[in-house]
């Protein structure tokens, strides 16, 4: 169990107040008086780039307390943003040259995540930390987008026989491909996540609900508000919110959209069984983020003990040192596990999780190696595999 | 990718004069981001960076929304202390070397250039 670093604290108060989607007065006092003391600033600058929150950093900074900085750390913020920035200008012009080449192609593409959703939450695609570009196509035009892309330069992440590829389409959601020079990387979706993640926001139902929107000026299709609210709900808690970055993106869009159908959100998450996912997000927005909530919304998510539990969690594991691979995706795991509140999608969770064809880059091709006609084995080794690796921590609960 | 930073600078001096009632539009190999009021900007093509500073970046920001140089103009009036004489100098060189770089188009120009 790795031990809280407790010599930190005002380090890390800095970077949680630094974090939230609305100042009063008595926040940015808090903000100026942090920001006065002596602070270990290269664990500032460490932690927030953990966090993707350099460029949100910086401009609190700048809004509230300009010239607080040692003139030192201050030149590396500003570098480290503007780096930042250049990268992210020249993603989002891939980007839009991807979306232009589909285009020409007739293939439908929506781009999430990564500049759209910096630049639709913070105005500006440099506020954002993000290091690959996420593109939703329909399921039936993905095979033809990885071509085409493969066919512009991209590799894709593996070569997978007809065998293996249906099903990959079946149980997967994305293909990754990237430029030899490493510096682009594009994930082409079909899906918000995989078969073993039952994830709960369907992308035929985001597609149905499409908007036009606006990236550099080029019109772009964008996820209507409670999708996108939606989505970064249950992203958050595959990754077990493990990035501020991410409580940060969904607060401010939210503070940005004051329009949003909470009644039509609720519902959505609630025919998809994931309310806790949605109420777990939003005690962390408004616990991280100071997001004020609805009376009657903050109501309900308080009244569930295990959103409670789990935001309290989240909040408590913040500034933890990350833990090693295995331990973080079991926690992962365990964690989005419990943000659902249905017995028969947990099951069903836990069930693909063990019992399916392993994804193609998936230790068991190494350990066991049966022939392709011989797939089906995988439905009995995998779950052996699985059991021997975190067979313990199951049963101690 | 090599990152070659220009801060475009406004001089002083008037170039040749813009018809005030033109409108001049990013051109669709630029992209560009605000950095903290400042704007950076991103010619595709070349791949080479340029800088603006607040007051370039306002400008930046009126002319992605295909507001005229007058428009502008009477903008940066009403939010900055400076003679219309200046104002109309400084902007009509701003917009001057950013098409001259093939960072504007013109309204009427539907070329992606």
């Amino acid at each position: 169990m790795p031990v809280k670093d407790t010599s930190k604290i005002c380090e890390q108060e800095l970077l949680l107040c630094s974090a939230a989607a609305s100042f009063d007065e008595a926040a940015c006092a808090q903000f100026r008086r942090l920001a006065q003391r002596d602070l270990d600033w290269k664990y500032v600058l460490e932690t927030a780039e953990l966090h993707g929150l350099l460029p949100l950093f910086r401009s609190r900074i700048e809004q509230f307390f300009p010239g607080a900085l040692p003139t030192e750390i201050s030149g590396q913020l500003n570098r480290a943003c503007l780096a930042n920035a250049a990268r992210n200008l020249a993603l989002t012009g891939e980007l839009l040259r991807i979306l232009a080449l589909l285009e020409a192609e007739e293939i439908e593409a929506v781009p999430f995540k990564g500049p759209a959703l910096a630049e639709q939450v913070f105005g500006s695609v440099a506020m954002r930390q993000f290091c690959d570009l996420d593109i939703l196509v329909k399921p039936e035009s993905v095979v033809r987008a990885r071509d085409l892309l493969a066919s512009r330069g991209y590799v894709p992440e593996f070569t997978l026989s007809p065998a293996r590829e249906a099903a990959y389409l079946r149980s997967e959601h994305a293909f990754q491909l990237r430029k030899p020079d490493g510096h682009v990387v594009v994930e082409l979706h079909w899906a918000f996540g995989s078969k073993d993640q039952a994830f709960p926001l369907r992308a035929a139902d985001v597609w149905r609900r499409l908007r036009r929107g606006k990236l550099q000026g080029a019109s772009v299709g964008v996820f209507a508000p409670e999708d996108l609210v939606f989505y970064l709900c249950m992203h958050g808690a595959k990754h077990r919110w493990e990035r501020l970055e991410w409580v940060c993106s969904l607060a401010e869009f939210i503070r940005r959209t004051p329009d949003l159908d909470w009644h039509a959100l609720l519902e959505m998450a609630s025919d998809a069984g994931a309310l806790r996912g949605v109420y777990v997000a939003l005690l962390l927005a408004n616990d991280v983020c100071a997001l004020p909530l609805p009376a009657s919304l903050a109501k309900l998510a308080v009244a569930d003990s295990t959103a409670r539990e789990l935001a309290a969690k989240v909040r408590t594991c913040l500034f933890e040192p990350e833990p090693v691979h295995r331990t973080r995706e079991f926690q992962r795991h365990t964690f989005y596990l419990r943000t659902r509140e249905r017995l028969l999608d947990r099951a069903r969770i836990v069930w693909f999780s063990c019992a399916r064809i392993p994804h193609p880059l998936a230790q068991d091709w190494e350990l066991f190696r049966v022939p392709p006609r011989m797939m089906f084995l995988y439905y009995v080794l995998r779950p052996l595999r699985i059991f021997r690796d975190y067979g313990r921590r199951i049963l101690q609960g | 990718m090599a990152v070659a930073f220009y801060r475009v600078e406004i001089p002083m001096n008037t170039a040749e004069k813009l018809d005030r009632t033109a409108v001049w539009t990013p051109s669709k190999n630029v992209v560009a981001c605000d950095v903290e009021g400042e704007m950076v900007l991103l010619d595709l093509q070349s791949g080479t960076y340029f800088g603006l500073n607040p007051v370039g970046a306002e400008i930046w920001s009126q002319l992605s929304q295909k507001k005229s140089v007058s428009e502008i103009q009477q903008h940066l009036l009403g939010k900055y202390r400076v003679t219309p004489e200046r104002c109309e100098a400084e902007l009509q060189n701003l917009i001057g070397q950013l098409s001259e770089r093939g960072l504007l188009r013109s309204g009427n120009d539907d070329s992606t250039a």
